[in-house]
């Protein structure tokens, strides 16, 4: 669905992605997990088509986007859920969803459902659609975020450290949701420094280093690899070496 | 007992002309406030979507009486269908100025690009010069001028077109905002450029729609203020600063702040000319503006910069 090639991407003279290369296929949930400063956010501002690349390919479902503005990005159904939710605080929960089928505002029938598909996987935000969105604790944000990225009907969903700030019980009941949308034909790549949650969820991962991909594999391997458990899962060094 | 009849009717007279008089200068205060209102408006409007203080609003005000003034006088065009191809007309100007000076100069800093604002003023006033030449011209009123009196006061019935038109100005302002996709896009915007990208909003076009409906209101202001006023290529100078003030006043970035800041302001310089010196009428404004910006920088209802982030 997504492949990506040798993707080289600069902030001035700072080197951030050194040719990065994965690819997402069709119904997959793939974590990228990696430490701060990596280039998490880079690879997915990239892809969304507010950063441009140096040098690499971007291909979705065959058509390189490199050139793409996000808006044409979006319209061929890639949605990105920003770090940091990136709401729009002062304006109602609803108008942030309606902001979120912005392409498609027209379609007033299909903008009805898909608000009575997202109030049923988040009740919590029907509650609250006439608050205004910077009132909402920040877990509603986040689902508000992932919301407004699914008012787009994208076909693949970024998701950029959805775990951010967020208590652990309010982080499960998120997880869960992505499940829910991944069940409903929603592909999903997932960034993340809370590995372990990430991996719990996913099929596949990518681990990113300093701007490389340095190890990739089925997420059920990247759980037992001794450098993942070292360096993202928190166990200590001796803990791994003793086993 | 008759001395005490005449003079329990003189103070009768009295009080009546006191009430025409306050009556007076409360209508004068309106009149004026709603014309800064709108222009507040249009300030906010292009703050919003771009964070530039636009110094070239009070231009389109300027552009909206003298276009208006070309169809009437020069092409005998009936009253309403010239006020609406002025409202068209300057909106499309509002257009191409954004088009051929901001655009440009996307990536430089906010105060560049007011000063480049300035410079718009500067050059649009130089064009009206060379088109109108230098005197004031007058626009004949929408309805007659017989004045209607109403308590004691001689209200010119333009003032009524002024107060009609400015809130209707107003309440589509609020209306496009709060009920239309555009608008409420633009207030997304306004909070969050990045994620506005994200929902697939093309910031340039609505960076482009705020200068047409904020050239366009505020055309409609100089259009409909110019039978009372004058036209002149400079009269937007003086309306362009107060409609700032009135901006300042209200809180930068709050509709309902422009508004209310604009009657505010037009009000006390009405009575502050009445009641203290008319030569005084234009300092008003920028007293007001200093002690605001002392007392209460952020305004009346703005959220303050920091509050916004």
């Amino acid at each position: 669905m997504l492949s990506i090639q040798n993707l080289h991407v600069s902030y001035g003279p700072i080197k951030v992605l050194k040719g990065v290369s994965l690819h997402i296929d069709q119904g997959e949930i793939v974590a990228l997990i990696g430490a701060n400063g990596a280039g998490k956010t880079t690879l997915m501002s990239t892809i969304s088509g507010l950063l441009r690349p140096q040098s690499g390919e971007i291909k979705f479902e065959g058509q390189d986007i490199i050139k793409f503005p996000p808006d044409k990005i979006v319209k061929l159904g890639i949605s990105l859920v920003p770090e940091g939710r990136q709401i729009f605080a002062p304006l109602t929960v609803l108008e942030n969803l309606e902001l979120g089928a912005y392409l498609r505002s027209k379609d007033k029938k299909g903008i009805k459902e898909d608000l009575d598909k997202i109030f049923s996987i988040f009740p919590k935000l029907k509650e609250r659609k006439n608050q205004q969105a910077g009132t909402l604790s920040g877990g509603e944000q986040q689902m508000l975020a992932i919301a407004r990225a699914f008012m787009a009907r994208p076909r693949l969903l970024l998701l950029d450290e959805p775990s951010l700030g967020l208590a652990p019980m309010v982080l499960e009941l998120i997880m869960d949701s992505i499940l829910e949308l991944n069940k409903e034909g929603l592909t999903i790549l997932i960034v993340e420094q809370n590995a372990i949650k990430a991996l719990e969820i996913s099929t596949r991962g990518y681990v990113l280093e300093t701007g490389r991909i340095i190890l990739q594999g089925s997420s059920n391997e990247l759980k037992e690899d001794p450098d993942v458990i070292r360096a993202y899962l928190g166990k200590d060094y001796e803990e791994i070496t003793e086993r | 007992m008759g001395g005490g009849l005449l003079a329990l009717i003189n103070l009768r007279r009295e009080k009546i002309a006191l009430m025409g008089q306050i009556l007076q200068f409360l209508f004068s205060g309106l009149t004026n406030g709603a014309v800064y209102a709108v222009i507040a408006l249009g300030f906010t409007i292009i703050y919003n979507a771009t964070d530039v203080i636009n110094f070239a609003q009070g231009e389109f005000v300027m552009l909206g009486a003298m276009v208006m003034y070309t169809f009437v006088h020069f092409l005998s065009w009936p009253i309403p269908v010239a006020f609406f191809a002025t409202i068209i007309c300057v909106s499309v100007i509002g257009i191409l100025v954004e088009f051929f000076t901001i655009r440009p100069a996307k990536n430089a800093d906010i105060i560049s690009l007011i000063i480049i604002t300035i410079g718009v003023s500067i050059f649009l006033r130089g064009v009206a010069m060379m088109i109108w030449g230098k005197d004031p011209v007058a626009i004949p009123p929408f309805t007659g001028s017989t004045p209607i009196v109403f308590m004691g006061a001689a209200i010119d019935p333009q003032i009524i077109w002024v107060l009609v038109i400015t809130l209707i100005a107003m309440i589509f302002t609020q209306w496009f905002f709060k009920y239309t996709i555009w608008g409420k896009a633009m207030r997304a915007c306004a909070v969050n450029k990045k994620a506005a990208k994200l929902v697939g909003i093309k910031v340039e076009r609505l960076v482009s729609l705020s200068f047409a409906l904020s050239a366009g209101i505020s055309a409609a202001a100089g259009a409909v203020i110019a039978p009372i006023t004058f036209a002149s290529y400079d009269m937007g100078t003086m309306l362009g600063l107060k409609g700032f003030c009135a901006a300042v006043l209200g809180g930068l970035g709050s509709g309902v702040g422009s508004i209310l800041g604009g009657f505010i302001l037009g009000i006390l310089e009405a009575f502050g000319a009445g009641y203290i010196s008319s030569s005084y009428k234009d300092a008003f404004a920028f007293l007001i503006l200093l002690i605001v910006l002392f007392l209460k920088p952020q305004g009346l209802l703005g959220q303050g910069e920091v509050d916004k982030l």
